[in-house]
């Protein structure tokens, strides 16, 4: 028995490779807890 | 005001596009209940109608739709009934939702749900459980509880919510209401806030059969930013039918027989719509689905396998909830996930984690899916033969608050019957056949992929037929 990979009958689901634009950058951080730097701010991997 | 509320959104939108009704009024009375609202099937409600604009020339009328929290809405808070999106106002709107306000459905509020859409009763929500409107002492099911306690209290003329593995059939059969799962496929799932992304379906909660074509015709399409959404075949009528003469339903004894632990008061309204569609000129036969008494067991590999992967992405950094602290990275990420996620959704990621581990996915994961695999065989055998396949929505009625939540295998066994069309990716609808001790039951119909059309046309004359009279809900 083939284990299912995708229930409805679909081949190969390609676009164009047109760039477009994304979300500015502010509008994203905007949502981010602690931004940094025009960045995701996190604690330090290494720390503690 | 009460007058509004007695019309069904078709006829809402119709009065609206006959110049009889201004959109902001209706807008404003739905407003003020949702306000109101005593069953806590609110999370979000819009401050005003938005400023006319042209709502009499759409297909929808202006009449407003209240969405489930987890459709992403732009600038409005989508939490998905959980904790960890905390203060989250997405910069856009899920698909589906901007499709609909581009037909003519403004945004009305936000209902509540289980968190991420984890559960049957409504009851694994962070903004607390939601009350059933036929008896505030049970629950409306779920887990888009909030959407179908809404509409069948007149608290929203219609809803969108969504189904994984029954939360929109179940909620809308507890809360007497209709309520459409779609082919997999059939509308975009961007935007929406993912559990099992294999299942999950967008589809509208409604008062009667036509709403529910009516708002399904403008979810559905494909779109680019959904690759596995697909242009729907053919048009979605308004359903038209009034009798049944010529089609052919199965009924799944592997479902509704013991196993399926259905109740007296459900079996008999059960078979009183068997009986009913049988004079409206159905065949009705016993049919086979040797593979769906297992589809639960293989639901609870893959649902949670996929929202533990899903669910990777809520760790602090991006949107929501942070602990923070001056701590590591990964004991930030760890403490906000504990504080953030309730005990079913931890349950669920603890469950796909263990099954999607290194050494065991084939056994499990892989597993199920073969399991899901011989799901859809069967359906497509029993489809052969019969153009439906009919089951009650859910075993049983609305039940009170708490009765379950120390069992959850008794809560999952809540969607014994709504499971199998999940795993199979076709489309199922939960209509009110009567109720049982003053409380709703759902009759459930399945049909292939895409059949929507049909399917809906099937209901409605069965609905017609059946004459269920919701108007106790809405307190009228």
């Amino acid at each position: 028995v083939p284990p299912t990979s995708h229930v409805i009958d679909v081949t190969n689901v390609l676009r164009a490779d047109d760039p477009e634009p994304s979300l500015p950058r502010e509008v994203i951080l905007a949502a981010a807890p602690e931004p940094l730097n025009d960045g995701f701010g996190v604690p330090s991997p290494g720390a503690a | 005001v009460s007058e509004l509320i007695d019309l069904t959104a078709a006829q809402a939108a119709e009065r609206i596009r006959a110049g009889d009704l201004a959109a902001a009024e209706l807008f404003e009375a739905y407003r003020e209940r949702a306000t109101a609202d005593e069953l806590n099937a609110f999370t979000w409600v819009a401050d005003a109608a938005p400023a006319p604009n042209g709502e009499a020339k759409t297909p929808l009328g202006g009449v407003p739709v209240a969405a489930k929290d987890l459709f992403c809405t732009e600038g409005v808070p989508s939490q998905a009934g959980s904790k960890i999106l905390e203060g989250y106002r997405p910069p856009y709107s899920a698909t589906v939702v901007r499709k609909l306000a581009e037909a003519g459905a403004p945004l009305l509020g936000k209902t509540n749900q289980d968190e991420f859409a984890m559960g049957s009763s409504n009851e694994n929500s962070a903004f607390g459980p939601v009350l059933n409107p036929w008896d505030h002492k049970r629950v409306p099911g779920g887990s888009s509880g909030g959407s179908a306690a809404a509409v069948a209290a007149g608290l929203a003329p219609w809803a969108i919510g969504t189904d994984t593995g029954g939360s929109i059939r179940q909620p809308a059969a507890l809360c007497g209401i209709v309520g459409l799962k779609p082919t997999y496929g059939a509308c975009s799932r961007y935007g929406m806030i993912a559990f099992a992304s294999s299942l999950d379906q967008a589809g509208p909660f409604t008062r009667d059969v036509t709403d529910a074509a009516l708002l399904f015709r403008h979810m559905v399409g494909r779109d680019p930013r959904d690759s596995t959404s697909l242009d729907f075949p053919g048009e979605i009528d308004l359903p038209r039918a009034e009798h049944l003469k010529g089609l052919r339903l199965g009924v799944p004894e592997d479902l509704t027989g013991a196993e399926g632990g259905i109740e007296p008061g459900v079996r008999e309204s059960f078979e009183a719509t068997i009986k009913l569609a049988e004079r409206l000129g159905a065949s009705i036969e016993p049919c086979r689905l040797p593979h769906a008494p297992q589809a639960l067991s293989a639901y609870y590999v893959i649902a949670p396998a996929e929202a533990s992967a899903n669910l990777a992405r809520f760790d602090g950094v991006r949107y929501g909830l942070r602990v923070a602290g001056d701590e590591d990275l990964i004991t930030m990420y760890s403490r906000t996930r504990e504080a953030g996620f309730g005990a079913e959704v931890k349950r669920r990621i603890m469950l796909g984690t263990y099954a999607l581990s290194s050494g065991y996915y084939d056994a499990y994961y892989g597993t199920a899916q073969k399991v899901r695999t011989k799901i859809a065989e069967d359906f497509r055998t029993a489809f052969e033969r019969f153009d439906f396949i009919a089951t009650p929505t859910s075993p049983c009625a609305a039940f009170e608050l708490g009765a379950k939540l120390d069992d959850p295998l008794a809560m999952y066994l809540n969607d014994f019957l709504a499971v199998p069309m999940s795993l199979a990716g076709i489309t199922a609808i939960s209509i009110p056949s009567g109720l049982s001790d003053g409380l709703p039951v759902g009759f459930q119909l399945a049909g292939p992929a895409f059949s929507e059309s049909r399917l809906l046309d099937a209901a409605y004359a069965l609905e017609q037929a059946i004459g269920f009279d919701g108007r106790a809900a809405r307190g009228q």
